[in-house]
């Protein structure tokens, strides 16, 4: 794996590499971020009022807050705890009868879970860059061709072209399928490797390495 | 007029007493709104006496030379933007150290006016706006501008006429990757329409801008947004997190497909838009199309004994209680309905119009009763007619389906049965390639209110419409099923068609191009009267101004070098005559014939030089209808929407291919125009633009 900050310049990429702490706007910065801390509350507390509003606090804390003397170390981390604090804050104020029964002792940072859907909403992250990339390039069709191939592994080089050609605007040769497959693989790689080394204080190849492990994203990086 | 308050210190001292102060040749006049990048002045250019609104950026702005500079690039780019669409820039420039742009005064008011003063607007208004501002849209994107702030404030109506003009790229002008005026992480734009990709701080694409136009086109329709909210963090949650909801949902007699198009501007991933302003603009145009074709659908009733006409149905709904005039059974329809126009802002009006039973449609309670598969059994489907045996692929499949009501006695009529339910029908299409899976047709079932049902004995006329974008050409099966509203099978009816290739459209797989500025090739016009060259230009010309005899007449020759093709000889199976609009084009429809020049000219003819093309000496001083016609090329270059578009135009016909067939070395085609306009069509020439040069697409088999 390549150091983050070669990453973004070999992927040719308008977004920049830079830790989360150095965000001018701390909670415009973690809107980005805001589907799997979602995810997550709606799963702990079961119902959409209560995770939305544990959201709004969280937010309006940032806006007028920032990041303050927490902002340091992983965001994941930082936004774990910022999504339990809110949201204990809201249930403590919601009468008993409507107060959903919720285990905050297992809200932590490396939680299964948290994990699964944090990993969810990087890899969304990167799906949505490299669609944004064939949009501004359609004629390098990476999302379409690595999408097609993800979701439907079973399928060789000439079923995945036929799918792709009837029914994509995209018209693949079958036999430059695998070579585009290989670059859409890399910037995938890329593109998430940005992803995941925005979420850091520090744009370290060897920290960038271990959240990567840590996520269970290896894999991306090797195939 | 006093000047000096901070607030306008960037200006230089007055001049006049009318006059707030003065901007280089400007003398600005009056504040006329504020944004957040600057203020806007009513202004008089001194040197043209011309009013204008002047635009000045912020000083909050202008005090980095970085964003200064990139203001006025940016704004330079903008100025190129020339649509009639989008708000004219005259001028961008910098004095002392402000910048400022130049623009056209407009008269009228913003589309937030209209809507705050909750005026009427119809389906068919709401959809020419969106025409509109989708064409300016188009206009800026193809220049790679984002407005990133579409919303209606920054949407003008231009009174009188109601043309729409895109207002204030401001924020296209604040907001460019490398931005340094916002920050990293800052949250840019207009809360109630930002996309969700804008409220995630992501870089954003044009596809940004068509989510905005979902939520003005949402407002004009539901006369709300689609995320009400009480604070900024709420709002921006619900745009990242909540599905919006329908338009049609809200505003009850939405037509549908209206609604689709709607809600597909609002996805959250960009990925699952409406994928340019462009294809927007097609979709919007051809279900406009639909829409109508469909309520006059509803309209066609015939009968089975051949005795229907129209009293006969007025007689059959009175006998149901249910007469043309307004009846005491219908009061309270009436107080639902001027209910419905306070919330929904004219689709009552709207439906009046074009659907033969809008008041039914609003007067239904929100406790419709349950349709029965039973209650469906005397109808029948029955003789699915193509409109045409085949289809070229990527154009609309249209079938006349017909629908009998067999009831026998007035307890099992459908009609009558289900006169309580809004819709009491629907029919899905489904389609099967041979040899494959049959799959459902790519188009919304056909609802069928119980009002356009035949009443018992009768036969009604169905039109049924799909999409063919996509499907392979061959041999189609398609299945019309009857259902109930809940999609339970009822019955069918079965048709065939066939998808034939469509060079009109797509990618043109398997083809050679050749232009005129390959080999022996050539690209020149002549005009009536005049023996000049016009061979070295850098656009061809196709001109008929007037009817009269002494209008302007021009003719375009094209020659392409066969001899230049370097895929392997075989005998030409089609061939593609490609061409593209410059800009300086007829802005309207155009129609032209094409000739095939055969005997009649040289060869060898030249562009330019002692011996050159002219009138004279080329066949459009004789008879052309005595030349070999190709066919006619018609299209619509309303609002410079095909222009600078790279081998737009397409011609072919087996007359065209039959013409290259024929020749062996060279192929010389004549375009004449045969409608009239004021100016010419002008087309790129091997001189103007190499790789926009008049093309033939050439496949062999």
């Amino acid at each position: 794996m390549t150091s983050s900050t070669s990453s973004t310049s070999a992927a040719g990429l308008s977004q920049t590499s830079q830790p989360w702490t150095a965000a001018d706007n701390a909670a415009g910065f973690v809107l980005r971020y805001l589907i799997p801390m979602r995810e997550h509350l709606l799963q702990g507390l079961g119902d959409e009022s209560i995770a939305d509003e544990s959201l709004k606090r969280l937010i309006s804390h940032l806006i007028t807050q920032g990041f303050g003397a927490h902002g340091k170390g992983r965001i994941r981390d930082f936004l774990m705890r910022g999504i339990r604090s809110a949201a204990k804050s809201v249930v403590t104020e919601l009468p008993e009868a409507k107060r959903p029964k919720v285990d905050f002792a297992t809200w932590t940072p490396d939680s299964a879970g948290w994990l699964a859907h944090w990993r969810n909403g990087l890899l969304t992250r990167a799906w949505r860059c490299l669609e944004r990339a064939e949009h501004k390039d359609p004629t390098k069709p990476f999302y379409t061709v690595l999408r097609a191939a993800t979701d439907h592994r079973d399928e060789d080089a000439a079923m995945l072209a036929v799918r792709i050609n009837t029914q994509s605007d995209v018209q693949v040769d079958p036999k430059k399928l695998a070579p585009l497959l290989v670059e859409a693989r890399k910037l995938f790689a890329q593109m998430l490797e940005i992803e995941v080394a925005e979420t850091l204080d520090q744009l370290d190849a060897v920290q960038v390495q271990n959240e990567v492990e840590a996520l269970g994203l290896v894999s991306i990086f090797t195939n | 007029m006093a000047i000096g308050t901070e607030e306008y210190d960037y200006l230089e001292p007055a001049q006049a007493t009318d006059e707030l102060g003065r901007l280089g040749p400007y003398r600005v006049l009056a504040p006329l709104g504020k944004g957040g990048m600057g203020q806007v002045f009513r202004a008089v250019d001194t040197r043209l006496e011309r009013a204008v609104a002047l635009k000045v950026m912020h000083k909050r702005f202008a005090g980095a030379t970085n964003s200064r500079k990139r203001f006025v690039h940016e704004a330079r780019a903008m100025a190129a933007v020339k649509h009639d669409n989008v708000v004219t820039v005259y001028e961008v420039g910098e004095t002392s150290g402000t910048p400022f742009m130049a623009m056209e005064l407009l008269k009228g008011f913003t589309l937030e006016r209209l809507l705050r003063d909750k005026q009427l607007l119809t389906a068919d208004q709401i959809f020419e706006y969106a025409t509109q501002i989708t064409s300016g849209l188009i206009a800026a994107h193809d220049r790679g501008i984002i407005h990133r702030d579409i919303k209606p404030a920054n949407i003008w109506v231009e009174q009188p006429g109601g043309r729409i003009k895109i207002l204030d790229f401001g924020l296209a002008l604040a907001s460019t990757p490398t931005d340094t005026l916002t920050g990293r992480g800052a949250v840019v734009g207009t809360p109630g329409y930002l996309s969700p990709e804008q409220a995630q701080s992501e870089p954003i694409d044009d596809r940004s801008d068509l989510y905005s136009l979902g939520v003005v086109l949402f407002e004009m329709c539901c006369g709300r947004l689609p995320f009400i909210a009480k604070t900024i963090p709420e709002q921006l949650i619900k745009i990242i997190a909540h599905a919006p909801p329908r338009p049609d949902d809200i505003a009850k007699d939405l037509p549908r497909p209206y609604a689709d198009i709607v809600t597909r501007l609002l996805a959250k991933e960009p990925r699952d838009r409406i994928h340019s302003a462009r294809a927007l603009l097609s979709s919007i145009h051809s279900t406009v199309a639909a829409v109508r074709d469909q309520s006059h659908a509803a309209l066609t009733i015939v009968t089975a004994t051949g005795s229907a006409d129209s009293s006969t149905n007025d007689r059959t709904d009175a006998k149901d209680g249910r007469g043309s005039k307004p009846t005491a059974r219908w009061i309270p329809v009436a107080g639902l309905t001027s209910l419905a126009l306070l919330i929904f802002g004219g689709w009552f009006f709207y439906s009046r119009s074009t659907v033969a039973s809008a008041p039914v449609h609003v007067a239904v309670s929100e406790t419709e009763p349950a349709v029965t598969v039973a209650s469906l059994a005397p109808l029948q489907l029955a003789e699915a007619i193509a409109a045409a045996p085949s289809i070229p692929s990527g154009q609309s499949a249209k079938f006349q389906l017909r629908l009998t009501n067999t009831a026998g006695e007035a307890k099992s009529d459908p009609r009558r049965v289900n006169a309580k339910a809004r819709q009491v029908a629907q029919i899905r299409t489904f389609i099967k390639r041979a040899g494959e899976a049959k799959r459902p047709a790519p188009a919304f079932p056909k609802k069928i209110a119980t009002s356009q049902l035949p009443p018992a004995g009768q036969t009604a006329v169905v039109d049924v419409l799909f999409s063919t974008g996509g499907l392979k050409p061959g041999d189609y099966e398609a299945f019309f099923e009857l259902q109930s509203p809940s999609g339970s099978y009822v019955g069918q009816t079965t048709s065939s068609f066939l998808i034939v290739e469509n060079l009109a459209v797509g990618e043109l797989i398997g083809f050679e191009t050749l232009r005129t500025g390959q080999g022996r090739g050539a690209d020149t016009f002549v005009r009536r009267g005049s023996d000049e060259d016009f061979g070295g230009r850098s656009f061809i010309s196709t001109h008929r101004r007037n009817a009269d005899s002494d209008g302007v007449v021009e003719h375009a020759y094209l020659r392409f070098d066969l001899q230049t093709r370097t895929a392997p000889v075989g005998e030409i199976e089609r061939a593609v005559l490609l061409l593209t609009l410059d800009k300086d084009a007829l802005r309207w429809k155009s129609t032209i014939n094409a000739y095939a020049v055969t005997d009649k000219i040289d060869e060898n003819w030249i562009e330019k030089g002692a011996k050159h093309l002219a009138w004279a000496t080329s066949p459009s001083a004789g008879s052309i209808e005595s030349l070999p016609f190709l066919g006619q090329i018609e299209f619509d270059n309303s609002g410079g929407v095909e222009e600078n578009r790279q081998d737009q135009l397409r011609f072919f016909s087996t007359a065209l291919d039959e013409h290259v067939r024929s020749a062996t070395q060279t192929v010389s085609i004549l375009l004449v125009r045969t409608s009239h306009g004021d100016k010419q069509n002008r087309f790129f020439s091997r001189e103007g633009k190499s790789e926009s040069a008049p093309a033939l697409a050439i496949r062999v088999k």
